[in-house]
């Protein structure tokens, strides 16, 4: 039972920090109809540079922080304004879409050269801290990812519901043309998302290389990657679904992986590919994703 | 979605001018083919082994990506199937390591049969899923695969990988030195007969998917790419072209991962992981993304690249020796992601839009024949 | 090419969109091998009808029977198998192809070969293929496009592309064959040749025509039967003289014609 519990929580904790990553995804698609296979790239980025200004020039977490944040917000603006937004003016969604992946190959090559054999940390502020309640036993940094996940995806739901931005970007997922006649400027909606997954990125790549996680080196990018089925699992257009899509790769992933004496026939590390199993199942009951909308057809 | 493709400008200048020059040029292109073998060293022919090999890949990818609007990530998946299923098939069984034994030529062209069927068993999702869609969900089976490939040790040898059983004909090595044969004094050798064995079945593959493309079957699959509604409304069956063009272009991954894995002649399971997909997407993405020649320039480019970069280090500025960070798997790989980036941003059409070009270049000095005015 | 045209018996046709009727009980007959019009104003739901009538969207109640066989239900692809062509609003070509290609694909269904069939070519796969292009070629030649098959589609003027878009319909050997206006956006000279194509059709390959027009003196000038729809209603069916002395009719349609120049191109959502 303990062990159940325990698992849950840290399941629960992986999975809201995949749902930030997702949300990043699902937030560029609905504004731009782009699937950004590079968001994997702009964790490692981001997270690369908060963990380098703190172990690499001794800077203190919390100036690190906002710097790998920003870090990977201007990047991922940059990315939209000076490439995907050309792709958009021809309507060439699944060419840029495409051209993500090259971008993601590049920024990861090198940041991966720059990490090389290191493992870096990032000095955040939990350490290797453990929490005892109700007979387990949770690290404090999944606790934190736990709270701080859950706080960024409801004051994230909040904005997308009340915001400008929100009302802007929810009338050029449904149809940009008209969105575009009433005075919404297309470009600061999909730049604006952009940024927000960028830095949501960094936010996940924190906790992703925090305690119990010995820190960041270049298998981060493999779990990175696995926000990619929450995504689809959820349903690309939804951020709810990105939600749910997140807890539910997350949860399966320490589930199979805390079970794995139970599920020896599926071989040793079955975990890593326990989402894309799950991604598999659920496209095929509902080929638009757990929220999704399928698209209405126009002639 | 994509611009539109140059499978009407093929069918056009194959049907007209083109004819009267592309003769002499294949002619010529294949005599110097057919005769490299007799000039060049090991390295030069194995370098080209494998570009035709991965080409075949490519070809099949590009049919999928660039003929009917689909993406896949999973090719490193089928040509895995097609390389472990002809290991399977073709090795004698053991202590700890699985094997049925056959003749090598059945486990062959059984093992591409093979990877076929797993493109087939996927076609509930590929008939399904659209574009960018599949794409995503076609990463499960890079990472199921991944994850079979390292589990299955008496499949695969696990970490240490596996031999792969020599193609034999008899007592005939198709890519060995038994018995001696030789051409014009050269004897044909391991590195001569992959040259030749991987070129022929090259260009038989490409024919076949020259004509499978311009075929009602080939129009079925632009029109779902152009408009899947519209194709719909003529009576194409949309669901069902995307799931044959996915088992196609899984029989040419099937059939490149085994040619690859008999060039190997060992293999390891990392070999076959996401970025192997993302190479062959490089490949199609260079070549034009809808061009046959294109894909299989882009496979020449992407699969050469790295092996000249290993040979050639010391002679580039930076690059020399193993303890810089800027190896040649480096450069290979920020160039295959930067060269996908640039020539979607700038030229879509990639080498394709450079032959055409040239082409036209080359023909505008020649007066104009008479069919060739557009009708007003 | 004498096959006759289908009766097309469409009945209590009802189609919803998340709360909004688009088509409300949709009841009318159009007789074999004649000239049938759908008038009404924007958001009457001409489109849907015919989103209908090719199996793209799926009626909430109703049934559509082209000479007795049911046709809700039926995917897309499905429809055409029963003798139903389309030729679309906005003439999509298919653009990476040439203009032969599009018509060869009005073939499509009738046609023989799968990938064996082509990438060896076996006889039957190449027998289909020659027949196809000498259908094709007959089919050009009858709409006056045959000199434009070597072209890209996407090079085609607009006026040439909604003919090669019929000839692409014709194609598909249709006993019924649905034209969303075929004279949308054309000058008056072609608007006449449009016309006089359309009577071609009825007239040598006595097909039964399905229209829907904006242009008022085209529709009266060759309709032999006309159903006004408004909301999603039908207002009246009946033979054009009838339908221009229908008060309801001018309230409905005439009334409201100012607004009317673009048509609707999507539903209500």
């Amino acid at each position: 039972m303990a062990q159940l519990l325990s698992m849950l929580v840290e399941g629960a904790s992986l999975g809201a920090v995949y749902a930030l990553v997702a949300l990043g995804i699902v937030v560029v698609y609905k504004s731009s109809s782009v699937v950004n296979f590079a968001q994997p790239s702009l964790l490692m980025f981001g997270t690369y540079v908060l963990a380098s200004a703190y172990t690499l020039h001794g800077l203190s977490f919390w100036v690190a922080l906002p710097l790998g944040v920003a870090a990977a917000a201007v990047l991922a603006v940059l990315i939209d304004r000076l490439l995907v937004s050309r792709f958009r003016k021809t309507h060439a969604v699944v060419a840029a879409s495409i051209m993500t992946i090259g971008l993601d190959v590049v920024l990861l090559t090198e940041t991966d050269r720059r990490i090389g054999s290191q493992i870096l940390t990032t000095g955040d502020p939990w350490g290797n801290a453990v929490v005892r309640f109700l007979g387990i036993g949770v690290a404090e940094a999944r606790i934190a990812a736990l709270v701080v996940g859950a706080l960024l995806l409801v004051l994230f739901q909040l904005w997308l519901h009340r915001s400008d931005f929100g009302v802007a970007m929810r009338a050029t997922a449904e149809d940009p043309e008209t969105a575009s006649l009433m005075g919404i400027r297309l470009g600061r909606v999909s730049a604006t998302a952009w940024a927000v997954a960028g830095a949501l990125a960094v936010c996940a790549g924190l906790f992703i290389v925090a305690y119990p996680s010995p820190g960041l080196d270049t298998s981060v990018e493999a779990v990175a990657l696995r926000a990619l089925p929450a995504a689809i699992i959820g349903g690309l257009d939804s951020t709810t679904g990105a939600i749910a899509g997140g807890l539910l790769v997350g949860l399966s992933e320490v589930l199979v992986r805390g079970y794995g004496e139970y599920l020896t026939f599926l071989g040793q590390g079955f975990e890593e590919a326990a989402p894309y199993v799950l991604m598999l199942v659920v496209l095929l009951i509902r080929p638009a994703g757990l929220f999704g909308i399928r698209e209405a057809v126009r002639v | 979605m994509f611009k539109p493709a140059n499978t009407s400008e093929e069918t056009r200048r194959g049907a007209r001018a083109g004819v009267r020059w592309r003769t002499p040029v294949a002619v010529v292109a294949g005599v110097v083919l057919l005769a490299i073998p007799l000039y060049a060293d090991r390295f030069w022919l194995n370098l080209g082994s494998f570009a035709f090999a991965a080409a075949i890949g490519a070809v099949g990818l590009m049919i999928l990506v660039g003929r009917v609007g689909q993406l896949s990530l999973a090719h490193s998946f089928f040509l895995a199937v097609g390389a472990y299923g002809y290991i399977w098939l073709g090795s004698p069984a053991k202590e700890g390591s699985w094997g049925l034994g056959l003749p090598s030529l059945p486990a062959a062209v059984i093992a591409v049969a093979l990877a076929g069927l797993a493109g087939l068993a996927f076609s509930p999702l590929a008939g399904r899923l659209k574009g960018i869609y599949l794409g995503v969900a076609s990463l499960a089976l890079v990472f199921i695969g991944q994850h079979v490939l390292f589990t299955a040790e008496p499949l695969t040898g696990g970490y240490n990988g596996r031999n792969v059983p020599e193609l034999t004909v008899g007592s005939f090595q198709v890519l060995g030195a038994e018995p001696e044969l030789s051409l014009l004094g050269v004897p044909l050798r391991q590195a001569e007969r992959g040259w030749y064995v991987t070129l022929i079945i090259l260009v038989l593959t490409t024919v076949f998917a020259v004509l499978v493309l311009r075929s009602r079957v080939g129009r079925a699959f632009a029109a779902v790419r152009d408009g899947e509604v519209h194709a719909a409304a003529l009576g194409v069956r949309v669901a069902w072209y995307r799931s044959v063009a996915f088992t196609l272009s899984s029989v040419y991954a099937g059939l490149a991962g085994v040619l690859l894995a008999l060039l190997f002649q060992r293999v390891v399971p990392e070999y076959w992981d996401l970025f192997l997909s993302l190479e062959y997407l490089a490949m199609v993405v260079i070549g034009g993304q809808a061009s046959v020649a294109g894909a299989i320039a882009g496979a020449a480019f992407v699969s050469s690249l790295p092996l000249l970069l290993q040979r050639y280090s010391d002679a580039i500025p930076g690059m020399g020796g193993a303890v810089s960070d800027f190896g040649p798997a480096y450069v290979a790989q920020i160039m295959y992601g930067g060269l996908i980036v640039v020539i979607l941003f700038y030229e879509p059409r990639g080498l394709a839009a450079l032959a055409t070009r040239a082409r036209k270049a080359l023909t505008s000095r020649r007066p104009v024949p008479a069919d060739h005015a557009a009708p007003s | 090419m004498t096959a006759p045209g289908a009766r097309l018996q469409v009945s209590d046709v009802t189609v919803r969109f998340a709360g909004v009727t688009a088509l409300d009980g949709v009841t009318f007959t159009a007789e074999p091998g004649t000239i049938h019009a759908v008038i009404g104003p924007n958001g009457a739901g001409k489109s849907s009808l015919f989103n209908v009538l090719s199996g793209i969207y799926k009626p909430a109640r109703g049934s559509v029977l082209v000479d007795g066989g049911e046709l809700v239900g039926l995917a897309p692809h499905r429809v055409t198998g029963l003798g139903v062509g389309r030729a679309f609003q906005n003439a999509s070509m298919f653009a990476g192809l040439t203009v032969e290609e599009n018509l060869l694909l009005g073939r499509h269904r009738l046609g023989r070969g799968g990938v064996f069939g082509a990438g060896l070519r076996l006889p039957h796969a190449r027998r289909s293929e020659r027949e196809a292009r000498a259908k094709v070629r007959e089919v050009a030649e009858f709409l006056g496009v045959d000199h434009l098959l070597a072209l890209p589609a996407a090079e085609l003027p607009y006026g040439e592309a909604k003919r090669v878009d019929i000839a692409r319909a014709l194609a598909t050997e249709p006993r019924l064959l649905l034209l969303d206006e075929p004279a949308a956006g054309m000058h008056t000279h072609e608007k006449i040749a449009v016309r006089d194509t359309i009577r071609r059709i009825a007239a040598e390959q006595r097909i039964t025509v399905l229209l829907v027009e904006h242009d008022m003196g085209l529709v009266m000038g060759i309709s032999e039967q006309v159903t006004v729809l408004d909301f999603g209603q039908v207002v009246l069916t009946g033979p054009p003289d009838q339908v221009t002395a229908h008060e309801a009719v001018i309230a409905a349609y005439l009334g409201r014609a100012a607004e009317k120049e673009r048509s609707e191109s999507e539903p209500p959502s």
